[in-house]
């Protein structure tokens, strides 16, 4: 319970500080500490309206510099691949001389019968990353996944070249994860078991094995099979990925034989120059000598 | 006193646009009576002085804040309970430091006529009993029972509700009351 005592005690102390506070410096002194204060407060708000000032116009400075840098990587071409740095799938990653322009722009999406991708450098770079004709044969997997019957249709219809190029990367690496884990034999067996596949199913997996997982031998295999049932209407497509699997397996007379009739442009300059560098490249390198790795 | 309102509605305008001399004419108005109250609830002249400082230098972009028709002292007030939180905790700390050092030994009371050491020592003892006191709870103590102004103009002035400022008050009076119980004991008077 609380006194009388306190109680006037905590009171003449709430007075006590009132007075102090209040009586506390002579007006003189009170006097020279305002004008002094003022100055203070002056300066430091003065102080402060420049730093504003600094910050705002260092602040317009920079979002001009990042407007200017978007605008030059939109109009060069970079933008794009400051912004492709989300999940892709393998074979377009380390595609850095096919898939892209000269100056290393990505190509824009072109028709598969206008597609004419830089021709190879000199050396040997197709053994180190998937061939310039890569992203090409993805497009036809993606229509199958989505569609099938709609683009086989139309493709049929249409002409023998595969369906345009599209988004197919993203579909690609949703459908892939789940059986990167198994062996090539396993999903060979795996894909006999299941039955008598659709062309179009045979084209997605060999594509997948190609670009995706890069085991060309699973992936020559499909190619394969899917040119022997007739091929479909990605069977020009198909047939040029075999001899790209077959330049990855380095079974050279084989990849030459491949290459050679689109090379000599026997179907209508389809993938002629691609195939003319190829064998360029395949005739300065030679066959690989028996020690090498493949 | 319609006058009064237009010219101080007049000045906040101007304050708000930065305009120097508007802060000038405010600081001038305003600074004694702004101090009195930093003075009171820091419990030190060095900090008081620091948080009036800051609240003017604040004050430019601070009255943008302010609701219209709203008396420019109580505003004044609430900017400065808004950021008196460290000067608070410096002024505590120099007094901690004091106390340790015992620079200023008590004297023994009732040894001047006019109470004025008597004033003073009370007036330390209850700013040393304010620094136990969470901020809302001190600012609650002063407003109310130092500067005797109603719960609800306190509660206007500290942003909160006439029902919290008073419940503040009765947590804020017993402490302090349990902190000075040994004001006596140790020979205050």
């Amino acid at each position: 319970m609380t006194s009388p005592i306190r109680a006037d005690l905590l009171s003449r102390a709430a007075r006590a500080l009132r007075d102090e506070a209040a009586h506390e410096r002579p007006d003189a002194i009170e006097a020279w500490q305002g004008m002094h204060g003022w100055h203070d407060v002056s300066r430091d708000v003065r102080k402060i309206a420049r730093r504003r000032r600094i910050v705002f116009i260092v602040g317009v400075q920079l979002l001009a510099l990042v407007v200017g840098v978007g605008a030059w990587a939109a109009a060069s071409g970079r933008l794009p691949d400051l912004f492709s740095r989300h999940p892709a799938p393998a074979g377009r990653r380390a595609a850095p001389a096919g898939a892209h322009g000269r100056h290393g722009r990505p190509r824009p999406p072109v028709t598969p019968a206008a597609a004419s991708p830089a021709p190879p450098p000199a050396g040997p770079v197709l053994p180190e990353g998937p061939s310039p004709v890569a992203a090409p044969s993805i497009a036809p997997a993606t229509a199958v996944e989505s569609e099938p019957v709609a683009r086989a249709t139309a493709a049929s219809e249409t002409s023998p070249g595969p369906a345009p190029r599209s988004s197919a990367p993203r579909s690609l690496s949703v459908t892939s994860p789940p059986r990167l884990a198994l062996s090539a034999r396993e999903r060979a067996v795996e894909t006999n078991r299941a039955g008598p596949l659709e062309p179009d199913e045979i084209y997605r997996q060999a594509h997948r094995e190609h670009f995706v997982r890069r085991d060309y031998a699973a992936a020559l295999a499909l190619w394969d099979k899917y040119l022997a049932g007739g091929g479909g209407s990605l069977a020009l497509e198909a047939r040029y990925n075999r001899a790209i699997a077959l330049v990855r397996l380095r079974r050279h007379e084989e990849a030459l034989a491949a290459l050679a009739p689109f090379a000599a442009g026997e179907h209508d300059g389809y993938r002629q120059q691609e195939a003319q560098a190829l064998l360029r490249m395949l005739h300065a390198t030679g066959p690989p000598s028996p020690s090498e790795p493949r | 006193m319609a006058d009064d309102a237009d010219n101080e509605a007049t000045l906040v305008e101007r304050l708000a646009r930065g305009d120097e001399a508007a802060l000038r004419d405010v600081y001038r108005a305003h600074r004694s009576a702004l101090l009195r109250f930093a003075r009171r609830l820091v419990g030190d002249a060095a900090a008081a002085d620091d948080l009036v400082h800051e609240v003017f230098v604040r004050l430019p972009r601070a009255v943008r804040r302010m609701q219209p028709g709203a008396p420019l002292g109580g505003f004044l007030i609430a900017v400065a309970v808004n950021n008196a939180r460290h000067h608070v905790r410096a002024a505590a700390r120099r007094r901690r430091a004091q106390t340790r050092l015992a620079q200023e030994p008590r004297a023994p009371s009732g040894g001047t006529p006019d109470g004025e050491v008597e004033r003073r020592q009370l007036a330390q003892a209850l700013s040393r009993a304010l620094d136990q006191l969470p901020l809302d709870q001190r600012v609650a103590f002063v407003l109310c029972a130092v500067e005797e102004r109603t719960s609800a103009d306190a509660a206007t002035l500290a942003g909160t509700n006439e029902s919290t400022m008073r419940a503040r008050l009765f947590h804020a009076r017993r402490k302090l009351r349990e902190h000075l119980a040994g004001y006596h004991d140790e020979g205050g008077s």
